[in-house]
């Protein structure tokens, strides 16, 4: 009887054993590696949107008063943001930021323009409000384009006909 | 097709606006390298890169001044000329993609101030 057992169900019982083992150690593993990326992509999203909005607010500030001397620590925040602005939105909006001339880079160089460009850093500068148009509107541009980045890759990890009738997307 | 590649001809740190801020200003790298470079290309009817790989950063005041400034030492140029002599670019370094865009604006903007 035995003979028979371990010629016949042995081989398959541990074949199983084992897959059960290996699986019940690397899935939690893998998942936790998706959820972690995951994780710090959502918060590299949320640091990126809080960076734009203090832009908005900063640059707003800087462009609607005369420059004096102590205006070159603020020119330097808004020089570090915007660079931050753009390694971020490389990290959180992969799908824009494929080539050098995409939307990413262009809208990212755009609002950077808007910010930094013309009569930013020069000694004694008259106010200049007129550049917050331009600025509102790099800003919210850029924003816009990161919601349709990230809303754009889940939906391609997402089957839409599960969640909408009739198949599309919402 | 002539490529420049800053990094290794100019410097790996690009500074400031103007030379009174330092080293390696945009004043100065338009003055000692943009202006000669740009017109050989037009006169030749061909193309210089500026390859920014390998900086350590590209300083809008920089860009603004060796680019935007360009233009403006140049009012003889125009924007058909300079768009088919000049190109900016950092294929390699995806952070700097921003900057070349800005870069590009800069001249862009320049030429419209004219108008």
């Amino acid at each position: 009887m035995w003979g028979w057992f371990l010629d016949k169900a042995a081989g398959g019982l541990l074949v199983g054993v084992i897959l059960a083992l290996l699986g019940s150690y690397l899935i939690p593993r893998i998942n936790e590696h998706y959820r972690g990326r995951r994780e710090h992509l959502n918060k590299a999203v949320d640091a990126l949107r809080s960076q734009i909005e203090d832009i908005i607010c900063l640059s707003v500030e800087y462009w609607t008063s005369k420059r004096t001397d102590e205006f070159a620590s603020k020119e330097a925040v808004l020089n570090y943001k915007l660079n931050d602005i753009a390694t971020l939105t490389q990290i959180c909006a992969t799908e824009i930021w494929t080539k050098q001339d995409s939307v990413g880079p262009v809208l990212v160089g755009k609002l950077i323009g808007a910010v930094v460009t013309d009569q930013f850093g020069v000694p004694k500068r008259p106010a200049d409000p007129s550049r917050v148009p331009e600025i509102l509107s790099a800003a919210q541009a850029l924003a816009d384009a990161i919601a349709s980045s990230r809303h754009d890759y889940f939906g391609k990890r997402i089957n839409w006909s599960l969640w909408a009738p009739g198949g599309t997307r919402p | 097709m002539t490529t420049f590649r800053v990094a290794d001809r100019y410097t790996m740190d690009p500074g400031g606006r103007f030379r009174t801020d330092g080293d390696f200003s945009g004043e100065d790298f338009r003055e000692t390298h943009v202006l000669e470079l740009v017109e050989a290309a037009i006169e030749d009817g061909t193309t210089v890169i500026f390859n920014f790989d390998g900086v350590t950063g590209m300083p809008t005041s920089f860009l603004e001044e060796a680019f935007g400034g360009m233009v403006r030492a140049r009012p003889d140029w125009t924007e058909e000329q300079v768009s088919t002599a000049l190109k900016i670019e950092a294929p390699a370094s995806k952070k700097l993609w921003p900057f070349v865009q800005f870069a590009n604006d800069a001249v862009a903007k320049a030429f419209r101030k004219r108008r």
